[in-house]
């Protein structure tokens, strides 16, 4: 069955089964809801299939999924999988951190690599998404955002934060903090030196 | 035999086929039996523009191995810049990682700064599998035998005579490496 074929009901399963495995990948929580939705962004680019399943929209911070949201905060299939807490953070208020999988999404967790694991792409999917978690876990809002909007300049059309932080003093000092911890390399430092908003 | 599995950027290819002029040293490396060559598509297309690269194209396609059908690149591209991108640096990398995640055992090469930086900074699992074209070389004399002596030799002196970026010293190091060993 092609992924284009797939009913609602369908899809809005894959996509809770898709939000246990790369929050279950890694023990620890995902940071904030800024990074989880980045972070299925940047999974739903390296598996294009995904953007059959997951839809995504240009956002005020960026690229979001109103799917990804319903999912984290009402799963029909996989009901009390998830907990988070709500938070003010600097640049962004009532802010969902610390997303993890509970007792019964864990337990959700290890029965779909029970079923799954056989299949080489499969585990590849789950290699990819560990990737991902390393790599942008780490960096805080406004690093993660700074990347995402200098990379992906079509989706910040609504981004209300995206001039701010884009100016040239905190662009530059984002950049050569990114830098100096060996996050980027020397030619995307200077091109985000360089970046007009 | 198990196959040594190496993944590398499109620098390694085009400085044999092109720098230094020498496709038949690259065709000893391929067909030597000991590697396998993991090549994602947008390093193939940078070696395919390559007007030597008919030279190793069948020998290569015997021992290639192609990643799945995933855009590797697209996990670490907010972290290169846009000329790295277009080398296909980025899909090295993002290929490099999910290997190394899986477990599974590689040699890197690579040899532009910025991505080795990044490997040496953020990616200590992957650094020690990491080396340059010239420690490469090196490896393919000392470790392979693939190359004797003086044709190592040959080698990294057209290396230090061409285009291709590598600092004197380094090839200095690497020479005296050469000379050592085996003996």
């Amino acid at each position: 069955m092609a992924w284009s074929d797939l009913t609602p009901e369908e899809r809005e399963l894959l996509i809770e089964q898709y939000l246990i495995l790369l929050i279950g990948i890694v023990d620890t929580p995902v940071p904030t809801n800024l990074h989880l939705h980045k972070e299925f962004f940047i999974l739903h680019n390296v598996a294009p299939d995904l953007s059959e399943v997951i839809k995504f929209e240009k956002h005020m911070y960026g690229p979001y999924s109103p799917d990804l949201n319903e999912a984290l905060k009402n799963p029909a299939y996989y009901p009390e999988a998830f907990e988070f807490y709500v938070k003010d953070l600097p640049l962004v208020k009532r802010m969902i951190v610390e997303i993890s999988l509970t007792p019964k999404g864990k337990a959700a967790f290890r029965k779909l690599l029970k079923e799954y694991s056989h299949a080489e792409p499969f585990r590849e999917f789950l290699a990819i998404a560990k990737a991902i978690r390393l790599m942008y876990d780490p960096l805080n809002v406004e690093e993660l955002l700074l990347l995402i909007y200098s990379t992906f300049k079509d989706w910040t059309k609504y981004s209300s934060i995206y001039k701010s932080l884009m100016a040239p003093s905190r662009r530059k000092h984002l950049a050569y903090e990114l830098y100096k911890k060996g996050i980027i390399s020397k030619s995307k430092y200077q091109e985000l030196l360089e970046a007009t908003p | 035999m198990t196959k040594v599995e190496v993944i590398s950027d499109s620098t390694f290819y085009i400085c044999f086929l092109d720098d230094i002029g020498y496709p038949e040293g690259l065709k000893k490396i391929i067909s030597s039996g000991e590697f396998k060559f993991v090549i994602g598509p947008v390093v193939e297309n940078e070696i395919g523009k390559s007007p030597n690269y008919h030279f190793i194209k069948s020998d290569l396609s015997k021992v290639r191995e192609k990643p799945l059908s995933f855009n590797y690149g697209e996990i670490v591209r907010p972290f290169l810049g846009i000329d790295e991108i277009k080398k296909g640096e980025h899909e090295v990398i993002g290929i490099a990682i999910v290997y190394h995640l899986k477990g599974k055992d590689f040699i890197l090469i690579l040899d532009e700064d910025g991505p080795r930086s990044i490997i040496e900074k953020k990616l200590s699992g992957i650094k020690s599998k990491m080396t340059g074209t010239v420690g490469f070389i090196s490896r393919c004399y000392c470790q392979y035998l693939i190359y004797d002596k003086e044709e190592a030799i040959d080698i990294l002196e057209r290396i230090r005579n061409s285009k291709f970026r590598v600092q004197s010293h380094i090839i200095d190091r690497i020479l005296h490496k050469i000379k050592r060993c085996g003996s």
